[in-house]
């Protein structure tokens, strides 16, 4: 879910060439040591997920403005390393689409990698004590966090985002601090109020006009990106869960002493 | 994802001027008119290009539903990013949305007119023989996968398994749907494999080859991307 998959323009080219740069080395690095070992068997299965991922997409989910993801899945049946080669295929095909950017597709690989990476080690981690379901949903949940972070943090870095929300926080701030001090303090800081209300105003488009059910602004924002955490760990426990009844070697559960009931 | 399948109908049973030019040089028009949107600030220039782009489509006979309904998705990923950037300006949001639409049309243009399996045989030219395998299979899968889970939703309607507003009940359905899935696709990538090793794959399905010479149309759709291009810079 954390794929809000950045668009093309929205980030510096110069950020997208990184990000390409970057997940080039990675790709690299994974194909070579693919390219050693038997791992190559699974490059069929890679092509798979990759294709199951894009499929996990178009499922729809009632009323829900969210879709599944399922990139910590992909990482836990194929592997983070070639988990991350599906998501970097996914980014790219998706990309033909305009479902994100062809420029992003680096940052976006990284991002949801990330995702992937995070959710499948804590998986093998966790699933030693936790069941399945449990293991899988917190694992998920907690990789989505840590790329939803990762994007708003890049969103932030690179498109000057913090110094619109320092703004718009400081904006209140000294709103508050008017009607506190008084009639007078607000007519000399007219023309500052003026500039920045005219912005507001006129073209009346904020992040207030994000709409949601009964929501609206950042609670909106909120509960979508939380709806997101849910949805995705939820889907992805419950296949998890699926699997260990039917195929517990899908997700190297075999042997797992703890099952779901 | 129906689109895909349509999509796929389009650029392979296509038979315009636009789908007769080779692969290569609807990549590299693609490439720099990508270059173009990104590095230009004006709406007015994003503007054009959209309006070239959406003439060529016209042109090349592809339907503009299909088209609008693709669109949709960038401008609506790109409207969050948008409103952060209306509040230093409006046209610095406006030229959001134009560039993720104009760089969407741009990538749309491309794969309705050239075959994804054409577009692999270029990116073998440069990326990892294995990476255009995986390509390949992700390509071929997901087709398998597109009838299988429009079926296994359906099955799942028409039984009650599937309602508008039960989302746990929802997901836990489509939790079972997508495990059939995936344990069936499992096993199709073994069977895959050892076909292919039988066959003897060592990675590298697809070669480079062309079969068609670079015709004076591919050089001057090759032009127009570079006057595009030009023009943004210079003007």
């Amino acid at each position: 879910m954390s794929h809000i998959h950045i668009s093309d323009g929205v980030i510096s080219a110069f950020w997208g060439l990184g990000g390409y740069l970057i997940v080039g080395l990675i790709i690299f690095l994974i194909l070579r040591k693919v390219e050693k070992t038997d791992l190559k068997k699974k490059i069929p299965m890679t092509g798979v997920v990759a294709a199951l991922m894009i499929v996990g997409m178009s499922v729809p989910l009632g009323p829900l403005p969210v879709h599944l993801s399922l990139a910590v899945l992909s990482a836990i049946i194929a592997g983070p390393a070639l988990g991350f080669i599906a998501i970097f295929v996914v980014n790219f095909l998706l990309a033909f689409f305009g479902h994100g950017g062809m420029t992003i597709v680096g940052l976006n690989t990284i991002i949801i990698g990330a995702e992937a990476f995070v959710g499948s080690m804590l998986f093998r981690l966790l699933s030693k004590k936790l069941t399945p379901f449990k293991s899988a949903s917190i694992a998920t949940a907690i990789g989505v966090i840590v790329s939803m972070t990762m994007m708003i943090g890049l969103i932030g870095i690179t498109t000057g985002g913090y110094e619109v929300f320092l703004h718009k926080f400081l904006d209140h701030h000294h709103e508050v601090e008017h009607s506190n001090e008084g009639v007078h303090q607000k007519h000399e800081d007219g023309h500052l109020q003026q500039q920045h209300g005219g912005e507001y105003n006129e073209e009346g488009h904020d992040v207030k006009d994000v709409k949601f059910l009964f929501f609206s602004g950042w609670t909106a924002i909120v509960i979508i990106l939380l709806l997101g955490i849910f949805t995705e760990s939820m889907g992805t426990g419950l296949i998890v869960k699926f699997f260990n009844k039917i195929r517990p070697d899908i997700t190297g559960e075999s042997n797992t002493a703890v099952t779901d009931k | 994802m129906h689109h895909l399948a349509e999509i796929d109908n389009i650029s392979i049973t296509g038979n315009s001027v636009i789908h007769n030019l080779k692969a290569v040089s609807k990549m590299i028009f693609a490439l720099f008119i990508l270059i173009s949107i990104v590095v230009s600030d004006s709406i007015v220039h994003i503007g054009g290009i959209m309006l070239i782009l959406i003439g060529i489509l016209v042109f090349s006979r592809i339907p503009l539903k299909t088209v609008g309904v693709l669109v949709l998705y960038p401008a609506f990923f790109s409207l969050v990013f948008a409103l952060i950037m209306m509040q230093q300006s409006f046209e610095h949001g406006l030229i959001v949305i134009f560039k993720a639409v104009g760089a969407a049309l741009n990538m749309i243009l491309l794969i309705t007119t050239t075959s994804y399996v054409d577009i692999f045989r270029v990116l073998s030219l440069f990326l990892p023989k294995l990476l255009v395998d995986i390509f390949l299979f992700t390509y071929r899968a997901l087709f398998i996968f597109i009838d299988q889970i429009e079926n296994l939703i359906k099955s799942m309607r028409l039984r009650g398994g599937y309602r508008a507003f039960n989302i746990f009940a929802n997901l836990k359905n489509v939790a079972g749907a997508i495990g059939v899935m995936v344990i069936h696709s499992i096993d199709m990538s073994n069977r895959m494999y050892q076909i292919f090793s039988l066959r003897g794959y060592s990675g590298g399905i697809i070669n480079w080859h062309e079969d068609k010479k670079f015709k004076l149309l591919d050089f001057l759709y090759v032009l127009i991307s570079i006057i595009i291009l030009a023009g943004v810079i210079v003007f």
